[in-house]
Order: C-alpha cells, then sequence, then structure tokens
C-alpha cells in the first residue's frame, strides 16, 4: 500500500463515475477496475471509496441497488444517472484541459 | 435546459435517499454492513485465488480494509443528515443527564423562569399599553395613521372630507375628536368622553357592533340633522345598567336629545390608548356637541380632527400616500397658512404619541430592572451549569480522549442549555401571565389609567419574544462554560485534577460577585422606594383633608358664557353654605393636590430697575442678591380659599372676599417666597412685579407694564401635589385676577360624615341646574390615598424584584462555595489529616463567600450611586442616596452570603480525611 500511489485528491470521483460508464458495478469491482485499468498504479483506500460513492449518491451522480454478484453474492451496485453522465462529461473535459495545461507547463519550463 | 432541471431531479431524489436514510437508520446501517463486509469477502476470495489459506485470506483482506468499523463512520459522516441524527441523540442523551441532576435542573428551570417571566410581563404590558390595537378591529396590519406634516398631525374638517372623496379608491379615511360632554342618561347628569366621528369611522375601522347598528353617510350629511350616538360597551353597563334595550334609548348630550342607535363591542374605547371615549357622535352634531367651536364644521383653518384610514383592497401603503399627497394638492388654497401634507404610519407597531410620556420613565425605569434581573438569572445559571460541567469535567475529558470532536461536545452542552431555557420560557411565560393579572389588578382601579383595557391573555407576540429571550439566555450561559470546559487541559483532567479547577472557581467568584453587585443595587432601590412610601404616610399637608372636599365644573361646555360666570358661583356659595353639615365653601379657586396652576417668575419690587429704591430706605447686603427672579407657583384662590382650609396667615393676613374686589392687586406668598425676596424685612406692605399688563401710553400705544401686586400677608405653602416636587415658592392672587380655566373648582369643608354630606350637595347643585355634571366629586383625602396608593405599588414592584435579586444571589453564592468545596474535597481531607479543626475548615469557606460578597458590595456601591440619581431624577420624593439605606442593604447581604456559604461549608467541615485519602 505504501509503495502504490493514492488517488489524486479530487479525481477520485470522475473516476468512479469513468469506472461506471459501461456497466454498473460493485463497491469490491470499482475498486479492482481501478486498479487494473491504471496498471496497479492507482490503488484506490476502501477509506475513501465508500464516502465517495455516498457523496455521490447524494449529489444524484450515481444511483444504487442490491443485486445477486456474478458468484451469486448480495452486493450493492452502483450505476450511473443520466446527470452522472453529464457531469462524467464535464469532469473529463475539464480533466483533459487541465492535464494539458500542467504538461505545457512542464514542457516548457 | 434540460440538464440542471434533471440533475435537480437527482439531487433531489439523493436527498430523499439520505432522509430515508434517517428514518430507516438500522435498515441502513445494516446495508452499510453488509456492503462493506462483502468488500472484505471479496477481497477475501481474491487472496484465497492468490493461494493464501482461508484464514490467512480473510486476516489480510480485514488488514488491508483496516477496520471496518472506522470505513463505517466515515461514510456516515458524509451524509447530510448527519447533523439531525446528532442533534437527536443529543437532546436524548441531554434529557437523559438533565433527569440524572435534578436539583441543578430544578434550580436552573426555576431560576431562568423567574427572569424570563419578568421580562415577558414587562413586554406583555408595554405591548398591551402602546403596541397593541384596540380590540375587535380586523386586519390592523391594512390601517393606518393619517397625519399632517404640515400641521400638528391634525387636519381641518372640510381638508379631511376632500381628501375622503379624492382618495377613496386608494385609501378610506376616517376622522375623530374628542371632546367632553354632559350626559344625563336618568336624573343625574355626568360628564363623559365624545368623540365627533365620520360617518364611516365604524366602517373604516370594520368592527361589528355589539348591538344596534353604527352611523350611516347620510347621518354625517346635514349639521345638525341627525341626533344619534354610540355608547360603548363600558358606558352602557355602568349608566344603563346594560339596559336590553338600549338602543332607540333617548339621551341627553349637553342637553339636547339624542338617540342611542348601537352599543361598541367591550374593551373598544376609541382609539387612542390614553384618552378613553365613551360615546362616539356624527361630525354633523357638532353644533350641540361642541358649541363654542361654531367654525369646525366645513372649516379649512380649524386644524383638529385625527384621522385613520384603511387601504383599499390591492392597494399598498406606499400607492395610498402617493393618492393622497396627490388629492392634497389639489385642495382649495383658501386662506391657510401650512400645506396639508398627508403621512402615512401604519399602525401596528406605532406608539401613540404621549402614551408613553407619563409612565415611560417608570417603564424604562423597570425595564431596567428586569433586564438587570435576567441577568443575574443567566449568570446564576451559568454559575450553576459551570458547578455541573467542573464535577462532569472527568466525564467529558474521556469523551475528548475518546475522539469526540471539540464542536461536537460544545454542541451537546449548548444543547443541553436551550432544552433548559425551553422548559423556562414555558414556566416563565406561565409566571408572566400571572405577573400581568396582578399588575392589572392592583392598577386597573386606578380610576382613568389606561390599564384597564389591558389585554392580560399573553399572545402571539408575548410568547415569542419570551422564547427569544430564553433562547438569548440559554446560548448565553450554556456556551460560556460549555467553552471553558472544552477547552484543553485533557491530561491533568484524566490524571484526577478537576478540571479547570482553579480557572472555574476564579470565574464563579465573578458571577457571584457580580450578582451581590446587582442585588445590592436593587435592595438600595427597593429601600429609597420605601423611605419615600413611608414619608408619603405620614406627610403633613397642612390641611385637614378628611374634612375637605372638591368638585369641578365646565361652565363654558354647558352654556354658560363669562358674563354668567360670577353670578353662578355667587349662588353656588350662597346655597352650598345652607346645607347641612357644610361649614364653608370657597370657589372658584384653587384645590391642592391636583388643580392647574402657573409657573411664572416675580421679582420684588426694589429690584425691579423701573423704580429706584428709595421708599425701602437703607438696602441690606443681602438685597442686591435677592433681586433676581424668582421661579414661583400663581394659584388663583377665593376669597374664602384660607378659611376654608383653616390655613393661618404667618404674618399679616390671608385674602377675603374684598380683595377680590379691590382696585389695587393684594396677594399672598408663602413664608419661603418671602424669606426669599426680602431676607431680613418683613414682608407686609411690600410689593411685587408679576408678570405684566397693558396699558395705554399718552400716544395712544398699547404697551406692557409690569404689573405690581402687594403681598397683604405670608402663609406655609400648601402642597401642590402629592408626588411633584412641593414648591415653597408660591404666590395666591385672587382668583379674577388669574388664568381662567374652563374646568373651575369648588373647595368646601364640612364636619361628620362625608357619605351623609356629599350627596346633599350634590342634590343642591342639581337644583340650581339639573344638566350640569358634577365633575369629580370627592373628599381630598381620597387623592391623597389615590396617590400615596400609586406610589406603594411601585415600592412593592421593586421591592419584589429586589427580593427576588437577594434569593438568587443567595443562590449564586451557595453554588459558588459548594461547588468550591466539590472542588477542593481532597485538600480540605489532607488539612484536616494534617490537624485543621472543623471550625477552621468552615471559616474557609464562609470567609471566601463573604470575600466574594464584600467586593460585590463594593461595585455595588459605584453602580448604586448613579443609579439612585436616576431614580430620583425620574420619581420625585425619592432621594438618591441613604447612607442608612445602603448600610442596612450592605448587613443583609453580607449576613445571607456567610449564612449561604455557611451550609456548605458546615458539610466540608465532616468530610472524612480517610475516605477522601482512599479515593486516590
Amino acid at each position: 500500500m505504501a509503495q502504490t500511489n493514492d488517488v489524486l485528491r479530487g479525481t477520485l470521483d470522475l473516476l468512479i463515475l469513468r469506472t461506471l460508464k459501461p456497466q454498473p458495478m460493485h463497491g469490491w469491482g470499482i475498486s479492482q477496475r481501478i486498479g487494473d485499468l491504471s496498471r496497479e498504479a492507482l490503488q484506490v483506500g476502501q477509506g475513501s471509496l465508500y464516502p465517495a460513492l455516498q457523496r455521490l449518491e447524494q449529489r444524484g451522480l450515481i444511483v444504487s441497488e442490491w443485486r445477486a454478484s456474478d458468484n451469486n453474492r448480495r452486493a450493492k451496485y452502483y450505476r450511473l444517472t443520466a446527470s452522472g453522465r453529464d457531469a462524467l462529461g464535464e469532469e473529463t473535459a475539464h480533466w483533459r484541459r487541465y492535464v494539458a495545461a500542467v504538461e505545457h507547463i512542464l514542457e516548457g519550463a | 435546459m434540460m440538464r440542471p432541471l434533471r440533475r435537480a431531479a437527482y439531487a433531489v431524489l439523493g436527498s430523499v435517499r439520505q432522509v430515508r436514510a434517517l428514518l430507516l437508520k438500522r435498515k441502513v446501517e445494516r446495508e452499510l454492513t453488509e456492503e462493506l463486509a462483502h468488500h472484505v469477502a471479496m477481497e477475501t476470495e481474491q487472496n484465497i485465488a492468490r493461494g493464501m489459506d482461508p484464514a490467512e485470506a480473510r486476516r489480510a483482506a480485514l488488514v488491508a480494509f483496516g477496520g471496518v468499523d472506522r470505513y463505517a463512520e466515515k461514510v456516515r459522516d458524509a451524509r447530510w443528515t448527519r447533523w439531525l441524527e446528532d442533534l437527536a441523540r443529543d437532546v436524548k442523551y441531554a434529557l437523559r443527564s438533565l433527569g440524572r441532576s435534578r436539583a441543578f435542573t430544578g434550580a436552573a428551570i426555576l431560576t431562568l423562569a423567574l427572569g424570563i417571566g419578568a421580562n415577558a410581563a414587562l413586554y406583555g404590558l408595554i405591548d398591551g399599553l402602546v403596541l397593541q390595537m384596540p380590540t375587535g378591529v380586523p386586519e390592523t396590519d391594512r390601517l393606518a395613521w393619517v397625519q399632517n406634516d404640515g400641521r400638528n398631525w391634525d387636519f381641518a374638517h372640510a381638508d379631511l372630507r376632500d381628501l375622503q372623496h379624492a382618495g377613496r379608491g386608494a385609501i378610506h379615511l376616517a376622522g375623530y375628536q374628542r371632546t367632553a360632554v354632559a350626559m344625563r342618561a336618568h336624573e343625574e347628569p355626568v360628564r363623559v368622553w365624545a368623540e365627533l366621528v365620520t360617518g364611516n369611522y365604524f366602517d373604516v375601522l370594520g368592527m361589528q357592533p355589539e348591538r344596534g347598528r353604527w352611523f350611516t353617510a347620510e347621518e354625517d350629511e346635514v349639521p345638525a340633522r341627525d341626533a344619534v350616538a354610540v355608547i360603548s360597551h363600558t358606558l352602557w353597563q355602568t349608566q344603563f345598567a346594560g339596559d336590553a334595550d338600549v338602543v332607540g334609548r333617548i339621551v341627553a348630550l349637553n342637553g339636547h336629545s339624542f338617540t342611542v342607535i348601537g352599543v361598541a363591542r367591550p374593551g373598544f374605547r376609541g382609539l387612542s390608548v390614553e384618552n378613553r371615549s365613551d360615546l362616539w357622535v356624527p361630525f354633523m352634531t357638532q353644533p350641540w356637541i361642541m358649541p363654542r367651536d361654531y367654525d369646525l364644521l366645513g372649516s379649512r383653518t380649524h386644524v383638529s380632527v385625527s384621522t385613520v384610514g384603511r387601504l383599499a383592497p390591492g392597494i399598498e401603503s406606499r400607492q395610498a400616500a402617493a393618492a393622497l399627497g396627490v388629492a392634497a394638492g389639489q385642495l382649495p388654497v383658501a386662506d391657510r397658512n401650512e400645506a396639508v401634507i398627508p403621512h402615512l404610519i401604519p399602525m401596528r407597531g406605532w406608539i401613540p404619541a404621549g402614551a408613553l410620556s407619563e409612565e415611560g420613565a417608570i417603564f424604562g425605569f423597570a425595564g431596567l430592572v428586569t433586564i438587570f434581573v435576567l441577568l443575574i438569572c443567566c449568570a446564576n445559571v451559568a454559575g450553576l451549569q459551570l458547578a455541573r460541567s467542573l464535577g462532569r469535567g472527568r466525564e467529558i475529558a474521556v469523551r475528548m480522549a475518546l475522539g469526540a470532536g471539540r464542536g461536537r461536545l460544545i454542541r451537546f452542552l449548548v444543547t443541553e442549555s436551550v432544552l433548559l431555557a425551553t422548559a423556562a420560557g414555558a414556566l416563565g411565560t406561565l409566571l408572566a401571565w400571572w405577573l400581568l393579572r396582578w399588575l392589572v389588578v392592583r392598577f386597573g382601579d386606578m380610576g382613568e389609567g389606561p390599564f384597564g383595557a389591558l389585554d392580560v391573555t399573553p399572545h402571539g407576540g408575548t410568547i415569542l419574544v419570551t422564547f427569544v429571550f430564553a433562547l438569548i439566555a440559554g446560548l448565553t450561559f450554556g456556551l460560556m462554560p460549555a467553552l471553558r470546559t472544552v477547552r484543553p487541559g485533557l491530561m491533568l483532567t484524566m490524571k484526577g485534577e478537576p478540571l479547570g479547577a482553579s480557572g472555574g472557581r476564579r470565574m464563579r467568584g465573578w458571577l457571584s460577585g457580580m450578582q451581590v453587585a446587582l442585588s445590592l443595587v436593587l435592595l438600595m432601590a427597593t429601600g429609597l422606594f420605601i423611605n419615600r412610601a413611608r414619608e408619603l404616610g405620614d406627610v403633613d399637608v397642612g390641611f385637614d383633608a378628611e374634612h375637605l372636599a372638591a368638585f369641578a365644573v365646565d361652565l363654558p361646555a354647558n352654556g354658560y358664557d363669562d358674563a354668567a360666570r360670577d353670578p353662578f358661583f355667587n349662588e353656588v356659595r350662597r346655597r352650598l353654605r345652607t346645607v347641612p353639615g357644610v361649614q364653608s365653601v370657597a370657589g372658584p379657586t384653587f384645590v391642592p393636590l391636583g388643580s392647574g396652576t402657573m409657573r411664572t417668575g416675580v421679582t420684588p419690587e426694589e429690584g425691579a430697575g423701573s423704580q429706584p429704591s428709595s421708599s425701602a430706605g437703607a438696602s441690606p447686603p443681602g438685597g442686591r442678591m435677592a433681586s433676581a427672579r424668582v421661579p414661583v407657583v400663581v394659584v388663583g384662590v377665593d376669597g374664602e380659599f384660607f378659611s376654608t382650609l383653616e390655613v393661618r396667615a404667618m404674618s399679616g393676613r390671608t385674602l377675603a372676599a374684598e380683595d377680590l374686589r379691590a382696585a389695587e392687586k393684594n396677594v399672598v406668598v408663602s413664608a419661603q417666597l418671602a424669606q426669599r425676596l426680602w431676607p431680613t424685612a418683613s414682608p407686609v406692605g411690600r410689593r411685587i412685579v408679576l408678570g405684566t399688563e397693558r396699558s395705554v401710553t399718552a400716544a395712544g400705544d398699547t404697551v406692557a407694564v409690569p404689573a405690581f401686586a402687594t403681598v397683604v400677608g405670608t402663609v406655609d405653602p400648601i402642597p401642590i401635589s402629592m408626588l411633584a416636587e412641593p414648591d415653597p415658592m408660591q404666590v395666591y392672587v385672587p382668583q379674577n385676577r388669574h388664568v381662567q380655566w374652563s374646568t373651575q373648582s369648588v373647595l368646601l369643608r364640612f364636619s361628620g360624615d362625608a357619605d351623609a354630606v356629599l350627596p346633599r350637595v350634590r342634590d343642591e347643585m342639581r337644583r340650581l341646574d339639573d344638566a350640569l355634571p358634577l365633575i369629580g366629586l370627592r373628599v381630598l383625602a381620597r387623592d391623597i390615598d389615590e396617590q400615596v396608593g400609586a406610589q406603594r405599588a411601585l415600592t412593592r414592584l421593586v421591592g419584589g424584584f429586589g427580593v427576588l435579586a437577594l434569593l438568587l444571589a443567595v443562590i449564586g453564592l451557595y453554588g459558588m462555595v459548594a461547588s468550591a468545596i466539590a472542588g477542593r474535597t481532597r485538600e480540605i481531607g489532607v488539612r484536616i489529616a494534617l490537624g485543621a479543626r472543623a471550625g477552621d475548615v468552615t471559616r474557609m469557606f464562609v470567609g471566601s463567600g463573604v470575600r466574594v460578597a464584600c467586593c460585590g458590595i463594593a461595585v455595588g456601591m459605584l453602580l448604586a450611586l448613579p443609579t439612585g440619581r436616576l431614580i430620583s431624577s425620574v420619581i420625585w420624593g425619592v432621594s438618591a442616596f441613604d447612607p442608612r439605606v445602603l448600610m442596612v442593604t450592605s448587613l443583609t447581604l453580607v449576613a445571607a452570603a456567610a449564612a449561604a456559604s455557611w451550609i456548605p461549608a458546615r458539610r466540608a467541615a465532616k468530610i472524612d480525611p480517610m475516605e477522601t485519602l482512599r479515593q486516590e
């Protein structure tokens, strides 16, 4: 845990939304998925994952429901709402602009 | 466009879930646990898949997770309903903890309730007197006073009628004007207050009649045609004995027959709080009601009509004001001097001018007192709270060590305070209600006073104010100890040292000292009032008030002209002297204790400057000093005045009947005035300059020249009023040389029983003129009783607060010493173990209590002096400072402080050293 990078503060919401875009997932799945997609470069601490899910649900960007998981356990699945989809678009664009700007500065220096 | 909408919808949905989370708390909690458990289970499975054995896999998963409970808590924190949940828990916990310390809870609630109750009662009183609308007037927020800024607030009758017409789309105006009339419903004529009103007066107010009907518009159209009257409920009960057939009855007003057409609802006595009316008649009856003001109707210069308005539906106050402004601009210019400038003032919340003038000072003082009391109460509860938090220091330190946030703890402590304050507010409201009742019962029968109309049921406003008081008090006394309590010092407390042991005690000392100071101020004020009340009780007015009676008549209002005045009074004196029991009659004359006087200045002839002093011979050295103008009270008396009062001359003689007719103006002055004007010489025969008189010069011009009067004798000054400052500088002039008031008094001395003599006086006066009302026929001693009674009631009120403050200070001191002892139990144990005697311990704590009290007394004395000055400047006769009162008050406080400290101190002395040391 100490070796891996924690997800940058403020980007967790974006990562969660992005992860949920293709299909609904449960919490553990989301953390696995973020790890996989980043090739284990990013590790989502459980301590921030669940409060973040709670926050997003509260903002109406995701909704949750209890379902049976692949291996027949009951799990809480989250999926994007329409407004979550909108937010994802905006946040992604915003993130890209931000990264490009930072990159620009780093290159130019 | 759609996006934000949709987002809002989902956000609402999210919130709904939050609320659901609150409502279905247990279920949601279970779900949360389940979700986190699922996470761990999945992690475990993965670990197994990686080749760990199941037990190790689970342990690794848990380690990776880092404690399920911690994350559960974090998730819970992310919910905004969190604070609501916490609040509910705080309230529950606060109730439980308050219930555990019942003595504290009871004392705190009672203390606060006293303070809040006193304040709410005062607010209720002011509200009832000046803020509250007359009962039975609906939709008062649509009503407004309409004032004429152009001239003394009132309108001329013709202007009002034009404005009524021109502005009727925006505002419905009604006018009224109050006047005294002589009414005869049966044999006995009485003087009542009538209001001339516009025909729509009651319709504008929107009230319903108790009986009969209101005026119609036609009844206020033609001068002196429709003689109709509406009477007040009170008049109906007192003068018509509640006659069920009163509508249609004929009643004489100033000798003209009016038909009663309606009765107003109980409590309605006109719009003015301080000037209550008994009946209403249309303006057009003015030729009968106010025969002397012949030019009122249709006048544009006679400015005397007060005006109210009701906004037309859908019209705002601003629009109505604008409409009236336009209408005023179109009024005929006529020969008026001032422009008509209508100005709207919403009725609710406006304090009518003059309503507070007289009582204002007393209210201001009472307000100061109640705020003092509330402060003391808050200080006391803060002290109690602090004492309690000292005891709870350990509990709170443990909570903090377990991770409770400081904000959380403060919030919990404040919740507790607010709960206490709410309970106290409820109790305080009850108390206020009771206090108001007492006030109304006590003051309600004081004749024309405004208290009779007071609505004493505490209504929304009072209750609201009470709770605002309570909340402010709760936050004040709750926050301070709470902040103290959660101050760092955690480790110390954990080690067993009571939290903030020395700091807390010091603060308690301050609080108690402040209370003692404040109660000293109140008790001292009480003492000063008691002094005054006692003085009033055995004041020597200089005449036998038990056997003197007086009444007044208003001749101009009853059809007598100036020429008829002297023959009338000659006849009154002649006839009343024949009444059995009556010994002496004077009138028209000044009546001591409450009739009209005039203030002016006099100078001795020697100092007037117009004539060099030649006749006086060698002027004494003090003569120049004495020549300054001396302010005096001038009263007009009849030739029989002094003989009726049985007041004898100190030197020279008193005035006699001949002086009324003498060419020379003869006067009597008080001995003090004579002493001041002529310190060394005899005053008899000397002349004074008393005002000016007109004189025609040789050239035919009228000029003002000094008016001289000759002093024929001196008397002891006669009290003008019991409650006003006595003015020993008095000049008695023959009544016919004095200002003529429209109301003239007759004074008479009688022997025997007043109940037997006064009715005979009344009968004799009725034989003389059976339409003339006698105003206030009474024995003079009753005037004294009434004035002294008012002062006594005020004394009792202030005294009540003083005793209350003393009680509170004692509670405060007791709490302070008790908590000091609780905090120093171990120290006491050690002291006793080392050989301290019980007496030493007791003395130590009583000493600490008395020391604090003494500091408080010192501060209180500093406050007492300006307070005393304030009181004596507001209420005459109360001295600003009395060393005796201050000493008695201080000693009482010291004794009370000693007693309050002794009770817990004695307990301290009984501490068993073994027991306390074992607690270590």
